[in-house]
C-alpha cells in the first residue's frame, strides 16, 4: 500500500488525456478526496468527464503549485480596490492573468473548480470574474458574459427599483 | 459527457451560489447601478435580502475585528426587518468609509492607488459619502423638538428627547439640541473629533437666544447631593431607523468659565419597536382633509404598560395620565427603557479634565441601528456655590448617521419648508405627525 499522501492519483480528462499528481496535491479536491480508492494501489485513476484537457491541464498545474505554496484566503469584503492589491501572491496573480488566461477558458477553470470542489481555485476565479466586472456598465457586462439585452420594460423595471441612486446621483 | 463547443453559455454554466458569490464581492454602488441592470437573473440575485444581509454582516465583521485578535467571539444582530434599501444604504454608506479609509492610507503610504479597477477616482474620493445616503444630524432640530413637546394631540404629549431631570423648565433638553438656523454654526466635525482643549471650540457657541427666546441654551440636571449619581439623556432619532455613527456633548460652562462636566460618559443605542400611530389620530388628518397617512413602516406591535413611548414611530411619548407629574411620567418612561436591551452600549467613555468644556467625542463602531440614542452622564464635578449640589449641564449634543428609509416613497414625502410662517409651520408639523420621519434637516 502506498504511504498516505505519496500515492500516485491520475486524471482522465473528457478528451482522454492523463494528468497526473500527487495524492497530497489533490487533497484539495473535495471530489478527488472522497473518491473511492483500491488500498494496494499505488496509482489511482479518475474519468474528469466534465472537463476537457486544456482546463484540466491547468486545474493540476494549480493544484501541484498550491501543495507547495498555499494561496492565502480572500477576505470578504475584500481588502483592495485591484486584482492585485487583493490577491498579493505573484504566481497566483500571473496564473490568472490576461496573457495566460483568455475569457472562456477563466469561466471553464471555475466551473472545474466548482465540479471539483476546488475551492482556493474558485475563489480566485471568482475573484477574477469579480474584477472583471467592477466598473463596467451593464451593456458591457452584458457583452463580457454574453448575456442577452434586457427588454426596455425590463430596463425601465430595474431602474425604478433603484430611483433613489438613479435620480439623486 | 462531451465538452461543449461553440461560445460559452456562462449564465447556465454558473451557478447561482456562484454567481453570488462574484456578486457579493462586487460594490454596492455597481451592484445597485450596473449590476442589477444586467439581466433578469443578475436583478434577482442582487434582490435578495439575504443577500445583502449577508454583506451588510460581513462588512461589519471586518470592520469591526479585523484588527483584533483573531479567536474572539464575533457578533453581530441585524435588526428584524430591514429592507433591501435599508441594507443598501448601509452597505454603500460602510463601503465608502473603507474605501476612504484605504484612499488616505495609500496616500500616506505613498502607495496612491493607481490602476485601481473601481469606477470611482480615489483622488475624488471625498470624505463625505455620497450625498443621497443624507449622512448628517439625525436629531430633531431645537424648534420642532420644543414644539412638539408644547402641543399635545390626542391628550399625548410627544417629546423627542427627555433627561432624567430637569433643573429649571427654562433650561429643558430641548435647548441642547441642535438649530437649523443662521445664528447657530453647524458643528465641525473635524474639529470636535480632535477637540481637547477649551480654545478649539468658542465658549460662545451654541449660546444664541432659540426662537424661545425666554429660554437659555443648555440643560441643567438638578442640584444631586450625591456627586456620583447618573443623569441620563435620551434622544429619539427623526428616521424610524438609523444607522448611527457619530455622537458628541459638550458641557456647559457659564461666564465665569465654571464647567459643570461630568467624570464619565456612555453611549447607548436602542432600537424600540415604533407603534403605529393611534386611531385617534389617522380619524383626525382624515377629518382636516389630509391625505390619509402612509402605511406604518413597522407593523410590529408591542405593549407598553401605562407609560409609553407609544404613539407615532419615533417620538417618545409620554402618559396622558394627568394624574401623573412631568418627573413621575419621565421616570415611567425611563423604566420603560431601562427594560429594553440596547443595540449598541459603549464602554465607560473617559473625559477630558474636569474644567475643559470642548467637546467629547465617540465615533461608533460599524453598523449601529437604533432609532433611540442615551447619552449617560456618571458622576458629577462641580457645585454651583459651595452650599448647593452638584450639577452636570450641557451646552450641546450632536450627532451623525444616515436616515435608513425602507423605500424611496418615504425618502420622497414632502419636506417641512425652513422659511415658513412659524404657525403655519407649527400647524403642518402637528397634522403631519405621521411622516413627520422624514423631515429633512
Amino acid at each position: 500500500m502506498a504511504d498516505e499522501g505519496n500515492g500516485i492519483i491520475r486524471l482522465r480528462s473528457s478528451d482522454g488525456k492523463v494528468f497526473e499528481l500527487t495524492e497530497s496535491a489533490a487533497e484539495i479536491s473535495e471530489l478527488l478526496k472522497d473518491s473511492p480508492r483500491e488500498e494496494d494501489d499505488e496509482v489511482t485513476e479518475i474519468d474528469i468527464v466534465r472537463v476537457a484537457s486544456p482546463c484540466l491541464e491547468k486545474v493540476v498545474e494549480f493544484m501541484k503549485h498550491y501543495d507547495e505554496e498555499k494561496m492565502k484566503e480572500i477576505p470578504t469584503p475584500l481588502g483592495g480596490s485591484t486584482f492585485n492589491e487583493v490577491m498579493d501572491q505573484p504566481w497566483y496573480q500571473d496564473f490568472v492573468s490576461d496573457e495566460k488566461m483568455n475569457r472562456d477558458m477563466l469561466f471553464n477553470m471555475l466551473s472545474a473548480a466548482n465540479f471539483l470542489g476546488i475551492k482556493p481555485l474558485l475563489d480566485l476565479t471568482c475573484l477574477k470574474v469579480t474584477f472583471q466586472i467592477t466598473g463596467k456598465n451593464a451593456e458591457e457586462i452584458r457583452e463580457l458574459l454574453r448575456l442577452p439585452e434586457l427588454t426596455p420594460e425590463e430596463e425601465a423595471k430595474a431602474r425604478e427599483e433603484h430611483s433613489w441612486i438613479f435620480e439623486e446621483a | 459527457m462531451s465538452i461543449p463547443h461553440g461560445p460559452l453559455d456562462i449564465n447556465t454554466m454558473i451557478p447561482d451560489d456562484i454567481m453570488e458569490e462574484i456578486l457579493g464581492w462586487l460594490l454596492t454602488s455597481e451592484l445597485v447601478k450596473s449590476v442589477s441592470g444586467v439581466s433578469n437573473r443578475f436583478r434577482n440575485l442582487a434582490k435578495r435580502d439575504q443577500f445583502w444581509q449577508r454583506k451588510l454582516k460581513e462588512m461589519v465583521y471586518q470592520q469591526r475585528y479585523s484588527n483584533k485578535a483573531s479567536g474572539g467571539e464575533r457578533s453581530y444582530e441585524l435588526p428584524e426587518g430591514l429592507g433591501q434599501h435599508q441594507l443598501q444604504r448601509c452597505c454603500w454608506f460602510l463601503e465608502h468609509k473603507v474605501q476612504h479609509l484605504n484612499v488616505a492610507k495609500n496616500t500616506a503610504d505613498g502607495t496612491g492607488g493607481e490602476g485601481s479597477a473601481t469606477s470611482e477616482d480615489p483622488k475624488s474620493s471625498d470624505v463625505d459619502p455620497p450625498s443621497f445616503l443624507e449622512h448628517g444630524p439625525v436629531l430633531y432640530r431645537r424648534t420642532d423638538a420644543s414644539m412638539l413637546f408644547h402641543h399635545r394631540l390626542d391628550g399625548l404629549q410627544r417629546v423627542v428627547s427627555l433627561a432624567s431631570s430637569t433643573d429649571h423648565p427654562h433650561e429643558c433638553i430641548e435647548n441642547i439640541l441642535e438649530e437649523n438656523s443662521l445664528r447657530q454654526r453647524p458643528p465641525d466635525w473635524d474639529r470636535i473629533r480632535n477637540s481637547d482643549r477649551i480654545s478649539d471650540i468658542t465658549v460662545m457657541e451654541g449660546r444664541q437666544a432659540s426662537v424661545f427666546s425666554f429660554r437659555q441654551p443648555w440643560w441643567s440636571s438638578v442640584a444631586r447631593s450625591d456627586p456620583d449619581l447618573p443623569e441620563t439623556l435620551a434622544f429619539s432619532t427623526r428616521y424610524p431607523l438609523t444607522l448611527v455613527t457619530e455622537v458628541a456633548i459638550k458641557p456647559y460652562a457659564d461666564w465665569t468659565m465654571q464647567t459643570y462636566s461630568w467624570k464619565k460618559w456612555i453611549v447607548r443605542v436602542y432600537n424600540l419597536p415604533p407603534l403605529s400611530p393611534t386611531v385617534s389620530l389617522v380619524a383626525d388628518e382624515a377629518a382636516d382633509g389630509e391625505e390619509a397617512p402612509p402605511e406604518p413602516i413597522y407593523q410590529t406591535h408591542t405593549t407598553c404598560p401605562s407609560t409609553v413611548w407609544i404613539s407615532s414611530y419615533d417620538m417618545l411619548p409620554m402618559t396622558a395620565s394627568k394624574s401623573l407629574t412631568v418627573e413621575q411620567r419621565t421616570a415611567e418612561a425611563f423604566k420603560y427603557l431601562a427594560r429594553q436591551t440596547p443595540a449598541y452600549e459603549s464602554p465607560l467613555l473617559d473625559t477630558p479634565p474636569p474644567r475643559n468644556n470642548a467637546w467629547q467625542y465617540h465615533e461608533l463602531p460599524s453598523g449601529v441601528i437604533g432609532n433611540v440614542i442615551t447619552i449617560t452622564l456618571v458622576g458629577k464635578n462641580f457645585r454651583q456655590f459651595e452650599e448647593s449640589g452638584y450639577y452636570a449641564c450641557v451646552q450641546r449634543v450632536a450627532t451623525r448617521g444616515i436616515p435608513l428609509h425602507k423605500s424611496q416613497e418615504v425618502a420622497a414625502a414632502p419636506r417641512l419648508e425652513s422659511r415658513m410662517n412659524i404657525n403655519d409651520r407649527k400647524a403642518r408639523f402637528i397634522s403631519r405627525a405621521v411622516p413627520l420621519l422624514v423631515l429633512s434637516p
